[in-house]
Order: C-alpha cells, then sequence, then structure tokens
C-alpha cells in the first residue's frame, strides 16, 4: 500500500502489528510508554541513517553481525541516557530497554536499510517510511501507556528528570487495576486494534 | 527456589509470550509450529543463548563492572554462534525434512527476535547460578511454546466462529492472550510456593 | 588464494576495530553513568534516612541493586541500598535501611509505577513477589560489606 498515492500511513502497531508484544508489557504508563517509544523511534531513525553507509565498507558476511552490534549499542547508549535522566524510569522499563536493539521497529529499520537502492519496496525513501512508522510507534506507545494508566489507577505519570516522577491523579480509586497488567495491556490493545479498523472503514480505507 | 519451582514459574507465571511479551502473537496460520522441532528448537537455543550470556555476564562483564554491556556482547558473540550451529546442523542433518534439519532451520530463524535476547537476559540478570538458569531458560522456551500452542488451537476454533469483522483475527487473539495471561497470572511464586513447598 | 585469504583476514580485522571502539564508547559511557548514579544513590539515601554524607561501601554485581553505602546518622552506623522491585504491572525504587549485621532498619520507597506504596515490608512483599529474597540478597550484601569495613 503506497502512502504516496493515497497519503494515507497505516500505523504500524495498530495495523502491522510491529513490536506489539513487548509494547503491552513494557507501555504501562505514559511516562513508560513516551520513553519505550521515544528509544525505539531514536534506535530506528539512527540504524536508518548508520546502516546504509555502513554497508558500503563492510563485506556481505559481516553485514548482520554489525549490523546488530550497532543497533544493540544504540539501544544501550538510549538506556544509560535514560537512566542518567531518570533513574526510576529506567528501572521501571527494566530489560525492555536493551530489548530496544530487537524491537519490531529496530528490525523493520534493519531490513528496509539493507535494500540496495535509496527506495524502499513501494518506491518511497527508506528514511521517510522509516521516519512515519517511528512516529506513529511513539504517539501509539504513549497513547496505549496514557490509556492503560488513566483507565487502570487513575493517574497519569510525567516523565520528569530526577528522583521522582511527577503524577496527575486523574480519579481517586483504581478503575480497572487489571489493565497495568500484561494481560490487561493485551485486552486494551485488542480493543484498540478494532476500533481502528472500525476508523479506517468509516474513513473508507483498508487497513494493512 | 528449587528447581521445579523455577521451572513452573518461568513456564507459567514469568511466560515468555504472556507476562513479559516476547515473541510474536501467531497471527497466521503456520506449518510446524505445534511440532516437536520447534518444541525442542525453542528450548534448545534458549539454553545455549542463556548459558552464553551468563558466562558472558559473570566470566568477563562483572568483574569489568560492565554488565550494561550485555547486550552488546551477545549481539557479538552469541547470536553468530547459534547461527553457526543451527547451520551446521542443518549441514549434519542425513535428509532435509529429519528433526535435526528442521531444529536447524528453526534454530536459524529464532536467533534474532526479542524471545531468545528477552530469556537470555532474564536468565542472566536474576541472580540465577549457571544450572538455575538453563533450566529457567529452557522452562521459558517451553512455556513461550506451549503459549503459542494453546493459542494457535484458539485460532483455529476462532477463524470457524461468527466473530464480529473488527475483531476478526490479530484483535481476536490478542484478546484471547490477554485472558490465557489472566489464567497463567494465578500460578505465580506463592502458589508454586504452596505446591512444591519452596 | 593467500592474497584472498591476507584480504578476508585484513576486513574482519578492520570491523572488528570498528566494532571495539563503538564497544569502548559504550564502555565509557556505563561508565560515566555509574559515577552519576553513585552519586544519586547516595543523595536518595541521605534525604531517606537523614543521613550525612553517605560513603561508597561495596559495588555488588546483583541485578536488583548495585551499590551499598555507609550511612552515619544519630543511631550510629548504618547500610542502606537503593533496591529495584518489579513485579506484575508494578515497579518501584526503594532505599533499604540495614543494621551492619543485616536487620532490615527501614524502607522507603523513592518512586514506583503502577500502586502508590506506602513503604510498609509486608505490602512490598505482597505487591513484589520478588521483595523478600531481594531484600535477604540486600541483607548478605550488607554483612560482606561490613566485615570488610572492619
Amino acid at each position: 500500500m503506497s502512502f504516496e498515492k493515497e497519503g494515507f500511513v497505516p500505523n504500524p502497531i495498530l495495523a502491522g502489528l510491529i513490536g506489539i508484544c513487548p509494547l503491552v508489557v513494557a507501555a504501562k504508563s505514559f511516562a513508560e510508554g513516551a520513553a519505550y517509544g521515544l528509544g525505539a523511534t531514536l534506535c530506528a531513525l539512527l540504524l536508518g541513517l548508520l546502516i546504509p553507509p555502513a554497508r558500503d565498507f563492510l563485506p556481505d558476511r559481516l553485514q548482520a553481525p554489525a549490523s546488530l552490534a550497532i543497533s544493540a549499542a544504540l539501544a544501550l547508549i538510549y538506556a544509560l541516557c535514560l537512566g542518567m535522566y531518570s533513574p526510576a524510569l529506567a528501572a521501571g522499563l527494566g530489560i525492555y530497554l536493551p530489548l530496544l536493539a530487537v524491537s519490531g521497529l529496530s528490525l523493520v529499520a534493519l531490513r528496509l536499510s539493507s535494500f540496495p537502492s535509496r527506495s524502499g519496496p513501494d518506491g518511497q525513501s527508506r528514511l521517510a517510511v522509516i521516519a512515519m512508522q517511528s512516529a506513529w510507534f511513539l504517539v501509539t506507545s504513549a497513547c496505549v501507556g496514557a490509556a492503560r494508566e488513566i483507565l487502570g489507577l487513575g493517574m497519569l505519570t510525567i516523565p520528569t528528570p530526577g528522583a521522582s516522577l511527577s503524577r496527575i491523579a486523574v480519579a481517586d480509586f483504581s478503575p480497572l487495576r487489571i489493565l497495568v497488567s500484561p494481560a490487561g495491556g493485551f485486552i486494551l490493545l485488542g480493543f484498540l486494534v478494532a476500533l481502528y479498523r472500525v476508523t479506517l472503514r468509516a474513513s473508507g480505507r483498508k487497513g494493512l | 527456589m528449587s528447581y521445579l519451582g523455577i521451572v513452573l514459574t518461568s513456564i507459567f507465571a514469568s511466560n515468555a509470550l504472556l507476562a513479559y511479551g516476547f515473541g510474536s502473537m501467531p497471527e497466521r496460520e503456520r506449518k510446524g509450529s505445534a511440532s516437536l522441532a520447534s518444541a525442542l528448537a525453542l528450548a534448545c537455543v534458549n539454553v545455549v543463548a542463556s548459558t552464553l550470556l551468563w558466562l558472558i555476564h559473570c566470566l568477563v562483564l562483572a568483574p569489568l563492572r560492565l554488565v550494561s554491556l550485555d547486550i552488546l556482547f551477545f549481539a557479538l558473540i552469541a547470536v553468530p554462534l547459534i547461527k553457526f550451529i543451527a547451520r551446521m546442523a542443518q549441514q549434519g542433518a542425513i535428509k532435509q525434512g529429519s528433526l535435526l534439519f528442521r531444529l536447524g532451520e528453526k534454530s536459524d530463524d529464532l536467533a534474532v527476535g526479542s524471545l531468545v535476547y528477552g530469556i537470555a537476559l532474564l536468565s542472566a540478570r536474576s541472580g540465577y547460578s549457571l544450572p538455575e538458569a538453563v533450566a529457567a531458560s529452557a522452562a521459558s522456551g517451553l512455556g513461550y511454546w506451549l503459549s503459542q500452542f494453546l493459542l494457535e488451537a484458539v485460532r483455529e476454533r476462532l477463524e470457524l466462529s461468527d466473530v464480529p469483522a473488527p475483531f476478526r483475527g490479530a484483535p481476536a487473539m490478542l484478546l484471547s492472550a490477554g485472558l490465557m495471561a489472566l489464567a497463567f497470572m494465578g500460578i505465580d511464586v506463592t502458589f508454586v510456593k504452596n505446591l512444591v513447598g519452596v | 588464494m593467500m592474497a584472498d585469504k591476507r584480504e578476508i583476514l585484513v576486513e574482519n580485522l578492520a570491523v572488528a576495530a570498528a566494532i571495539g571502539v563503538l564497544v569502548l564508547l559504550v564502555a565509557a559511557l556505563s561508565f560515566v553513568s555509574n559515577a552519576r548514579a553513585t552519586t544519586q544513590e547516595g543523595s536518595y539515601l541521605a534525604a531517606a534516612f537523614s543521613c550525612a554524607s553517605p560513603q561508597l561501601a561495596l559495588e555488588v554485581d546483583d541485578p536488583a541493586f548495585e551499590r551499598i553505602f555507609l550511612l552515619c546518622n544519630d543511631s550510629g552506623n548504618l547500610y542502606g541500598s537503593v533496591v529495584s522491585l518489579r513485579g506484575r504491572g508494578a515497579s518501584a525504587l526503594v532505599g533499604a535501611l540495614y543494621s551492619p549485621q543485616g536487620d532490615l532498619r527501614g524502607l522507603h520507597i523513592i518512586d514506583s509505577f503502577g500502586d502508590s506504596l506506602s513503604g510498609d515490608e509486608r505490602e512490598l512483599v505482597s505487591h513484589f513477589p520478588d521483595a523478600e529474597r531481594v531484600l535477604d540478597r540486600a541483607a548478605d550484601s550488607i554483612r560482606n560489606a561490613a566485615r570488610k569495613g572492619e
């Protein structure tokens, strides 16, 4: 589906289900969703920028391990920087920060970056495709985290620097506590994907 | 925790797919995903990966105070080694359809993905000894296979059911995974402690 | 053939050197992050337990905590650590205060995701299944630190 023809970019998570499973567990609050989404976005964009020139001087047999090493290094750099910015946020995300190296978005960026030409499979600029998907991933990740936190705990966590994160109380009770657990994340995402399809159908488009 | 407790926790309460979100959902029919080769590949690859990462973590990185770099060394050392072993298994198999060949093929596919990375990281960073890490990683691989097997069965039933159009396919699978995760949540550390005593 | 092999070796060495530079870069950032975390954790514990000038007593390779600090307050010499706890849908950074013999003297929630926690040990154990094991491991590390300090 070419977005140049229709001007429509399908959401990589809600339409393509890219990287949904770690997202479901990692993004249990707005702060964590935003941090995870930002990490995935930065890793994918930097991979899109760094891998193509690296391919030019890497022999074929070493491209895959070197690409994985670059992806792992980027994920680690982000994890260390986030730990310096907010230790609580880094502790909340835990092993999902180093796993950004093999997140769905990073693997898509690696695959697209391995194309010999600047264009991806549909003829669009490779970097533009990665940037669009990354932007969608960030927005969706933050929104899923916010929805889970507001509906699950009645509060919203803002990713401020320092020891404690700022919180805004939305309700003085926990409406659906289950939503912050992985089980609730899967259920919420199922409903969100269905809602996305209904929205697409209502606007006359088809999903992926 | 006893080895039985570690195994039960790794399969159920700490299920790789339903509790940690590693791997991917069975969106469409995959031939042989419920096969013996698939289960063996998951267990073997995770054991090899976790052992390698545990050794790198404890023998190299911990003395240098560089434990946060474990995933980088994993990508550089363990992943190429697993792919090499998988290709050796495929080449060493007597015929193309044999168990060893399919084991090698599936192991090659698994080597780069959040499942193997995630389980290896969990085992290395949980404070387990090497035998405990091996048991936990093998059990995590089998737990992932079990959740995939059950979700495949649910998917087959859903295909025959009259599901509303917006929920057909992935949304129904996600809801099923959520309900299954709820059930697995019940088999947690407290339950296992009451069951096996440790 | 010898020239091909030499060429392959040179290529491999060049890529290994490049990756080595990348590893060194990440390692350097890791050391900076470690130093900053040491300062931050010391200040969290000092603020939580009203202690002046915490000193790093021991660095530990544990998944839940990395540093043991020597804290001095009116009660004498105590030890503390910032412990990371994780459960289903919740996580917390907790400051734990111990006597040199490894007896838990106090807990202070630095931050938590999932629920508002009060710092009561039983509440932490019910929220985080691993809390008991982690606090026991911290107590062992503190006993080691106290022995080394004597």
